[in-house]
């Protein structure tokens, strides 16, 4: 989590237009959703990884990582998607029989499930393109600027600002626990996550009285009104658009090659 | 006779469960001066800043801007936490914002200024304390020694006229501590503000510090110039404070090792010039 913070504020990209890569990213996430072609899918994690990380300086060992994150799940559930129960043997590239129950893959489990695949990563590059190259500061802009109610935009900058906070006070309880055996068994090391979690919560709330007492103290008077000094480049509309029919036409060449 | 900003006449507040936090308390705070409120944990300094700009009413007695009581209207509160500014201990409880130049830029468009006024001031102020070139870091990536920095220029691009420092130096490298006390110093002097400084790091009164407040139990125990304060060493100590440890030595020598030295140096060009004083008287 600190990482992909730390990447977004570093990243190459991040000088640009934080609407703009919104919109394309919401652009590639919307064509990808909504058609069904590997050649596309393909085209857009492609295309999405050379700009993370050969545009947006994103190191490529940590971007495989990350991607591995969500590989678990999705295997586990598209594995489950594709098999299913069958009448007989016949279609099955792949079947097993326990006494009169058949389950096993077909051809056209197996193009769905691989479609899901394709799709669910596409998607989640996409994700991290606008992750990686977007600080949580430069999205909560574009969301002012879309209309977003104030309370909720407000509600996610003091959640974001203090997720650190506080990830760091776990952190350090953790390591002070640890040192004198709070996790030497399983048992022990429940009962301190425990502890460690009720700290957490009464020192949060705590914290909550000190940053109010000190907004105060700056006249706040119910809503966190700032200026912002960030200043963006434009990114190119034409490369932009272009890059959205390109992969559109890729889907429609596909959709025509299979008929 | 110098211009009262801030008094506090005969202030006394409780905790919300009964206890007593502060009991009688006298303080004056004058234009230009840089006052020390020296306490040990618990003391009640907290306590009594937050009197200060009106975030809590006390109890008994009033509390005086330029004269005038304060009113406890929202209207004026606002007014008054303009002109009372608070830097509180810990950065983090005081950064609300992910990103630096947001967050300093807070208490000024609460001040409902013109926007072009309004970041000619964010500008000032972050060159003053140093930190323009972190201004588009995210907060959560400074060291606590630039948190802090950035925590005061949320304060200074106020302008207020006094700048209440709570623990300015706790947490801070011998290398920040001066730092920090020096770039206090320099915008005292170069906006002519009131500066209060709640502190248990003795050392540092004597550098800085005019005037001296020693806060025990929720009660001024001891006032005056830092020499005055210094030259009772015995009440101090009852307080659970010492003397600076300049001070501390010169007691020595004078009382176990029958030294000459005059009284009264509590900081190293001080002593430095008694010793000499000691040393030429000698000869």
């Amino acid at each position: 989590m600190r990482e992909l913070d730390y990447y977004a504020y570093h990243s190459r990209l991040r000088r640009f237009y934080p609407e703009q890569k919104v919109i394309f990213a919401s652009m590639l996430l919307l064509t990808t959703l909504m058609t069904k072609s590997f050649l596309l899918f393909i085209s857009v994690s492609v295309l999405t990884m050379y700009i993370s990380i050969l545009k947006g300086g994103m190191p490529m060992k940590l971007y495989l990582k990350l991607l591995g994150l969500p590989l678990g799940f999705l295997c586990i559930s598209v594995l489950t998607l594709m098999v299913e129960r069958a009448a007989s043997r016949e279609g099955l590239l792949l079947a097993l029989q326990l006494q009169t129950i058949i389950i096993g893959i077909s051809k056209e489990g197996l193009i769905k499930g691989s479609q899901l695949f394709l799709k669910a990563i596409a998607c989640v590059n996409v994700l991290y393109f606008l992750c990686l190259s977007t600080p949580l500061n430069d999205i909560l802009h574009v969301l002012q600027k879309a209309k977003l109610p104030q309370l909720l935009i407000e509600m996610m900058q003091l959640i974001y600002r203090f997720i650190f906070i506080l990830m760091d006070m776990a952190l350090t309880t953790q390591l002070a626990q640890a040192s004198r055996l709070g996790y030497k068994d399983l048992k022990t090391g429940l009962r301190s996550m425990g502890q460690l979690l009720s700290t957490l919560l009464y020192r949060a709330l705590k914290m909550n009285d000190k940053v109010y007492t000190a907004l105060e103290a700056r006249g706040y008077n119910g809503t966190l009104r700032v200026l912002s000094n960030e200043q963006y480049e434009r990114l190119s509309l034409i490369k932009l658009v272009a890059i959205e029919v390109i992969l559109i036409g890729v889907a429609i060449l596909e959709n025509l090659l299979i008929r | 006779m110098e211009e009262m900003l801030i008094e506090v006449k005969n202030v006394s507040f409780d905790y919300p469960d009964g206890t007593p936090a502060l009991q009688n308390i006298e303080l004056h705070i004058p234009k230009g001066k840089v006052i020390a409120l020296l306490g040990g944990n618990g003391a009640g300094k907290s306590t009594l800043f937050l009197h200060l700009n009106g975030i809590l009413k006390p109890k008994e007695g009033e509390v005086c801007y330029k004269g005038e009581a304060y009113s406890y209207k929202n209207k004026d509160l606002h007014k008054l936490r303009q002109k009372v500014g608070i830097v509180f201990q810990d950065p983090d409880s005081q950064l609300f914002s992910a990103s630096v130049y947001e967050d300093v830029s807070f208490g000024v468009v609460n001040l409902g200024i013109e926007e072009k006024i309004a970041r000619e001031r964010i500008e000032r102020a972050l060159e003053r304390t140093g930190i323009s070139a972190i201004s588009q870091r995210p907060t959560h990536s400074l060291s606590y020694g630039q948190k802090k920095r950035v925590a005061l220029a949320g304060v200074i691009a106020m302008e207020p006229e006094v700048l209440i420092l709570d623990e300015p130096t706790a947490g801070l490298d011998p290398e920040g501590i001066s730092e920090i006390m020096g770039l206090i110093e320099e915008l005292q002097k170069e906006l002519n503000i009131s500066v209060i400084i709640a502190t248990h790091d003795i050392d540092l009164v004597p550098l800085y510090c005019q005037y001296v407040y020693v806060l025990e139990k929720g009660t001024i125990q001891l006032e005056g110039s830092p020499e005055e304060v210094f030259s009772k060493p015995q009440e101090l100590r009852k307080v659970h404070l010492r003397l600076p440890r300049i001070a501390h030595l010169l007691e020595i020598l004078r009382n176990k090792d029958k030294l000459s030295i005059k009284e009264g140096a509590t900081t190293i060009s001080q002593a430095r010039r008694a010793i000499c004083e000691m040393i030429n008287h000698i000869k």
